[in-house]
């Protein structure tokens, strides 16, 4: 059969992306093999590892589990987006500075829901860290340091709340 | 700062890109006109081919061209294996690409499909129809063994690939001993998933006849050499690339087909190929570890002195050998079955058995967690059977501090330890005395909690190639580096070993930071290209610092050695009287007057005043050889709690003790040991591969293969001795495995131990809840039938 | 991994969904995508068409009204949770859809979604069957109301059909004041290998005067634990009797294995689980 083709409109790191596509292309090959933006990996086929994590309209979600066409009107970020003037985020500087990752393969993923948790949870206990790593698998770390690294974000985050809403407009204007 | 750098935590060189999302894995080439391959696999884990229909799946749209096993034949060698251990009388079975007669697993390769396109290839697969004569099929290595079992291949008689026995005389002791203690353990099959998927991408020049090929791998001079051999390419026109790995624990080592079909299929239709393993792949065409089983024996007196071991191990292979398979079982595991005791009399004796599963190979740790764990294991079988504290019986046969060097019962040499002064910290951070009160204290309340100890020693930094080839490595296990100062005096260093998350683009650049007093981020670390790095034999086997670094020191050693010339020669004085501090030389005595290894390195490139006779230049090379083996050790702790009403299993704490030698970067060598422990614990309690009769894997996803999650995990309590290795010049011992190697046992040990008041002594891992509590089920009845 | 072709549409209305059911029986909704697209990756489902109701603002509403809750069809999990006057009204839902899967999914799964693709270890199973929920449809022919007793007829098979699509969930009002939701997850996938749900009102002396409680995961179907319900009723809520009721509860399950968790251990757990909701609730 000879696929259809939509054309979809996305707002990706704040820059307007139209293209056709087939239906079956999944966001995360979009982003890979369309966009280029190659820092967004794929880990599985049945959507537990959470390596592929984007944010969709400020959400982090699963990339390999959402259609281009379903995500048609959407924001995404993705972790080439996390640096922003220059800056690296929070969370990109607390997961180098706890050794929160090894081989890097998951960070992309690790990075997109810290900064979201970090975020929407900044006094969230040790617990509740690993309780939210479940969208996770990293099998370089054992987890330990991502944990550290969540918590330094919230620290970082704390010792400049000023900055980070800032950051946090600009984005949600963008 | 320079002599600060070694045992400091500098942060990691590599997160800059791999934070930014500027990693670059295989899977992120694109290359102009890259087609993409899909390999269409055996559904069967047994069967005869009987044809292959490609005609209809050639119409479809995309497609560029299918190969079945029968377009390859004669046009590849076998896929090799590199290890043949002496004495074994390994069957070195053919291993096609793609098979045309018969498959033997399930994942086995039948056609290839290169279209434009990775969803077209998908869909091309469908459309290939494959007509099977199924086979029976054997997927445990015992029933394999067996009279009248399937063969999987006809010059493998009971599907034995080898056999081999190693060690002293054991009959006198067992037959002397006061007590023999007797445990046969079945240690799991485990699927390595690293999160990268292998990949594999091929670029071929067919005016000049050179291949490119971007491979996940941890070793790619060896993947060169390898594929060099089947694909016919000479290696000066074959290039690896493997620059950032998404982790590899193993499975990124073996020469697989598909990384040889991409290749041959770019060479062939003149474009770029690229493959990409799906996750559901990884399942069941990458290497799996460990699946022994092991019968263990071990002799003893009434108060607590092993006199004997003797094991007699199953390895299961799986369906081909694969690159470094034969070795593992053998080599890396049955050298080392006494652990870290001072046991007289030991003997190994292993059987490598095929089966219809996938190919076994090197599994982080690799033998070394399977011997751990079963000396362990029996060490707390003895001390409960002799009724001794599982510490007591520890404390009466580690072996002590002034006997090393130890060569134990097989000849190995252990080169330095401290083991009572490990298992001491441990103890002294767990308060042992006081857990013990509240484990009484708990089980009158009807709650169970267990302590389990690993005081462990392994051996790694493989290692000096003159054993390589005494045990059978197709290979040397030197490595090199080549340090090369530019006239600025920033540094470009290459290795050939080939890391992929250990973080030794950091740690290899503190080592040259140290010798030649230059700042870290003036260094960059290249590796995992061939074309870039002469040689070398990559990262495994906890070989990379202790190794690698080797070379580096010896190359930095001989660039400032020439720097110490030159600089004699600028400050006009004898070279024996020129001081090197912190990045400066100076004369002995007079630190005013000085010149920095800048200054020096940017006249050795100039050339306008050497010294007579010295070649301009700065850059030294070094391939280092170790004289041995280096053997890290420790003891680690773990306390687990029992839920008898579901079987559940939680790590309450995790108490690990680590010696790896000297530490150059205790951030990295911590990460090391955390993620080590959360794999091993992974075999203890979660993981494990399951088949069905037919031989179809039953876990072959995240959905019911369970990975380690961090909900699972309590904060992870660390602390580490160093003993420096007496024979590199770093002192290394390495640590990449150390945490698999000594988890497993010391978790399984704590759930016995809990389980112990129910008379459960032991249990087949993984220690999920429904077998722990059908356990506690029928001791309980069993209890209730006797009263 | 690449799902087979298929054509999209997204629909504008839910009559413009019923519309395109209707002329093409291969078709599938799609909401969140987190049941459908799994297994579409797999090549397990290939419908020809995929019919997106995701966004339709008339799905995606929470009504919460003086007799009854109403929940949208595409309404996602942490929309649920993050929702106060329904934590407020039925605080187990937001305890349910808390502890589905991982953070990730809560932002894309839906409630209809789960409910439409009836994988007999869904969360939210236990509770729309402890709570009755009314499963609001609307085909060709109009709309009707199932009852949650009727809607799971087989795993991944509910009383909704092939032209008919859910419009959403509701729960009467008052529902009872003690609510909770207690799950042992399946170590890999994070499915319920037991979920309770369990409704309870009891009065100063702690002697129950309702009890709804519901079971999914243990049992070949998620099921209501009605002998546990009829037994507590007008007991204290002890220990003791949570245990009894537990066992009176699970044996109202039916039970399969697989190669990893054989059926007396699911009914195990599915005893304990009760037991420990409603210990949990006195």
């Amino acid at each position: 059969m000879e696929e259809e083709r939509h054309a979809v409109t996305l707002v990706v790191n704040g820059r307007a992306v139209t293209e056709e596509v087939e239906p079956r292309l999944l966001l995360s090959h979009f982003l890979r093999d369309n966009l280029g933006l190659t820092g967004t990996h794929v880990g599985c086929d049945t959507s537990q590892c959470g390596v592929c994590t984007v944010w969709v309209d400020g959400l982090p979600v699963k990339s390999c589990t959402v259609l281009t066409v379903q995500a048609d009107g959407s924001e995404i970020t993705t972790v080439e987006e996390l640096t922003h003037d220059g800056v690296p985020h929070v969370v990109q500087q607390a997961f180098q500075r706890e050794h929160g990752l090894q081989c890097g393969f998951c960070t992309p993923g690790a990075l997109m829901l810290s900064a979201w948790h970090v975020d929407h949870y900044p006094g969230a206990s040790d617990a509740e860290i690993r309780e939210a790593l479940d969208g996770l698998i990293c099998r370089c770390t054992g987890y330990e340091n991502i944990v550290r690294a969540v918590k330094r974000a919230q620290a970082l985050q704390e010792e400049a709340p000023a900055a980070m809403a800032g950051q946090a407009r600009e984005e949600a204007s963008s | 700062m320079s002599q600060m750098v070694l045992g400091s935590r500098v942060l990691r060189k590599e997160d800059v890109r791999l934070v930014a999302g500027q990693g670059q894995y295989t899977d992120d080439i694109r290359l102009p006109g890259m087609l993409y391959a899909a390999i269409l696999r055996s559904p069967h884990a047994h069967a005869r081919i009987k044809q292959v229909n490609i005609k209809a799946a050639q119409d479809m749209p995309g497609v560029v061209k299918i190969y079945t096993g029968a377009d390859l034949q004669g046009k590849l060698q076998s896929i090799p294996t590199a290890w043949i251990p002496p004495e074994s009388d390994l069957k070195m079975v053919a291993h096609p690409a793609l098979a045309s007669d018969k498959v033997r697993y399930v994942g086995d390769g039948v056609a290839m499909v290169v279209a434009h396109s990775r969803s077209q290839a998908e869909d091309a697969l469908e459309a290939i129809s494959v007509e099977y004569e199924p086979l029976p099929a054997v997927h445990d290595q015992l029933d394999a063994m067996k009279d009248g079992a399937v063969q999987l291949h006809d010059d493998a008689a009971h599907n034995v690939a080898l056999h081999w026995k190693v060690g002293t005389e054991t009959d006198e002791a067992f037959r002397t001993a006061d007590v023999v203690v007797r445990q046969t353990f079945r240690q799991q099959r485990l699927i390595p998933n690293p999160m990268e998927p292998r990949a594999a991408v091929a670029q071929f020049n067919s005016a000049t006849g050179d291949m490119t090929v971007w491979a996940t791998s941890q070793n790619p001079h060896i993947h060169r050499f390898l594929m060099s051999v089947v694909l016919g390419i000479p290696e000066h026109k074959l290039r690896l690339v493997a620059q950032d790995v998404g982790g590899g624990f193993g499975s990124k080592i073996a020469c697989y087909p598909d990384e040889v079909l991409v290749a041959y299929a770019a060479r062939d239709l003149g474009v770029p190929v690229k493959w990409t393993e799906t996750r559901a792949e990884h399942f069941t065409i990458t290497t799996h570890g460990r699946d022994h089983v092991d019968e263990v024996e071990l002799a003893g007196t009434r108060d607590g002195r092993v006199l004997a071991i003797r094991v007699k191990a199953y390895a299961n292979l799986g369906a081909y050998l694969s690159t470094a398979g034969p070795g593992v079982p053998t080599i890396l595991f049955g050298l080392i079955v006494n652990g870290a005791y001072d046991i007289p009399q030991a003997s190994t004796e292993v059987y490598g058995v095929f089966t219809n599963t996938t190919p076994v190979d090197a599994y982080r740790g690799a033998g070394r967690p399977e011997a751990t764990f079963l000396i362990e294991r029996i060490m707390d079988r003895y001390a409960q059977e002799i009724g001794m504290d599982p510490v007591q019986v520890r404390r009466v046969n580690l072996l002590k501090k002034e006997q090393f060097p130890f060569t134990n019962a097989f000849g190995i040499t252990y080169d330095s330890g401290d083991y009572h002064r490990a298992l001491d910290r441990a103890l002294e951070m767990l308060d042992y005395a006081a857990l013990r009160r509240e484990q009484a204290s708990l089980k009158a309340q009807g709650k169970y909690i267990g302590i389990g100890f690993s005081t462990y020693v392994e051996m790694c930094g493989l290692g000096p190639s003159q054993v390589a080839g005494a045990v059978g490595f197709q290979g040397g296990l030197w490595e090199s580096a080549t340090v090369r100062l530019h006239p600025s005096g920033k540094a470009t260093v290459l290795t050939g070993a080939s890391p992929h998350g250990q973080g030794e683009e950091t740690t290899f650049a503190q080592i040259v930071a140290q010798r030649l007093g230059l700042p870290v981020e003036d260094i960059d670390i290249v590796h995992g290209d061939t074309d870039r790095v002469s040689m070398g034999w990559g990262t495994y086997g906890s070989r990379s610092t202790a190794v690698g670094g080797g070379a580096l020191a010896q190359a930095s050693d001989r660039i400032l050695a020439k720097a110490r010339t030159i600089a004699a020669h600028m400050l006009e004085v004898p070279e024996d009287a020129v001081r090197f501090e912190e990045g400066k030389f100076h004369p002995e005595g007079n630190a005013t007057k000085s010149v920095s290894i800048q200054d020096v390195t940017l006249q050795a490139h100039l050339g306008w005043n050497l010294p007579a006779g010295l070649e301009p230049g700065m850059e030294a090379s070094a391939f280092y050889d170790p004289t041995n083996f280096t053997y890290p050790f420790g003891t680690h702790v773990a306390v687990v709690s029992v839920d008898p009403d579901t079987g559940e299993v939680r790590l309450v704490r995790y108490i690990a003790v680590d010696d790896c030698g000297t530490v150059i970067n205790p951030m990295i060598v911590e990460g090391q040991v955390h993620g080590g422990i959360v794999q091993g614990v992974g075999q203890a309690l979660y993981e494990g591969a399951l088949y069905d009769d037919a031989g179809q894997l039953l876990t072959g996803s995240f959905l019911d293969y369970a990975m380690p999650k961090a909900r699972f995990f309590p904060t992870i309590e660390i602390d580490r001795t160093e003993t420096p290795s007496p024979h590199n010049p770093l002192g290394v011992k390495g640590v990449g495995e150390t945490g698999t190697i000594a988890s497993t046992p010391a978790v399984v040990n704590a759930v016995m131990d809990a389980l112990s008041s129910f008379g459960v002594t032991d249990l087949a891992m993984p220690l999920t809840p429904p077998k722990v509590w059908a356990a506690i089920q029928n001791a309980q009845s069993m209890k209730g039938g006797q009263s | 991994m690449i799902p087979a072709t298929f054509k999209y549409q997204r629909a504008h209305s839910v009559d413009d969904a019923i519309a395109a059911l209707a002329k093409d029986p291969g078709a599938k909704l799609l909401q969140g995508g987190h049941s459908l697209l799994p297994l579409m990756k797999l090549r397990l489902a290939r419908p020809g068409l995929v019919v997106d109701i995701g966004q339709l603002a008339e799905l995606r509403t929470i009504d919460v009204k003086a007799d009854s809750v109403f929940i949208g069809a595409a309404v996602r999990y942490h929309e649920i949770a993050d929702h106060a006057p329904l934590a407020q009204v039925m605080p187990v839902l937001k305890k349910t859809v808390s502890v589905i899967a991982d953070p990730q999914v809560r932002h894309r799964g839906t409630i209809g979604g789960s409910a439409a693709h009836a994988d007999p270890t869904s969360d939210l199973a236990a509770v729309f069957l402890a709570a009755d929920a009314r499963f609001m449809v609307r085909g060709p022919g109009g709309e009707r109301v199932i009852r949650a007793a009727d809607w799971y007829v087989a795993p991944l098979i509910t009383a909704l059909a092939s032209d008919e699509v859910l419009l959403g969930i509701e729960f009467a009002r008052p529902s009872p004041d003690h609510q909770t939701y207690l799950k042992f997850a399946h170590p890999a996938s994070g499915y319920a290998l037991a979920g309770v749900a369990a409704l309870v009102s009891y009065d100063a002396t702690l002697h129950v005067t309702k009890a709804q409680i519901a079971v999914t995961g243990a049992g070949v179907l998620p099921f209501r634990a009605k002998p546990a319900e009829n037994f507590l009723t007008g007991e204290r809520l002890t220990r003791e009797s949570a245990e009894q009721a537990a066992q009176l509860g699970a044996d109202a399950g039916e039970y399969e294995g697989d190669v990893q968790y054989p059926a007396e251990y699911r009914k195990n757990l599915a005893r304990v689980m009760i037991r420990r909701a409603l210990e949990s609730l006195a």
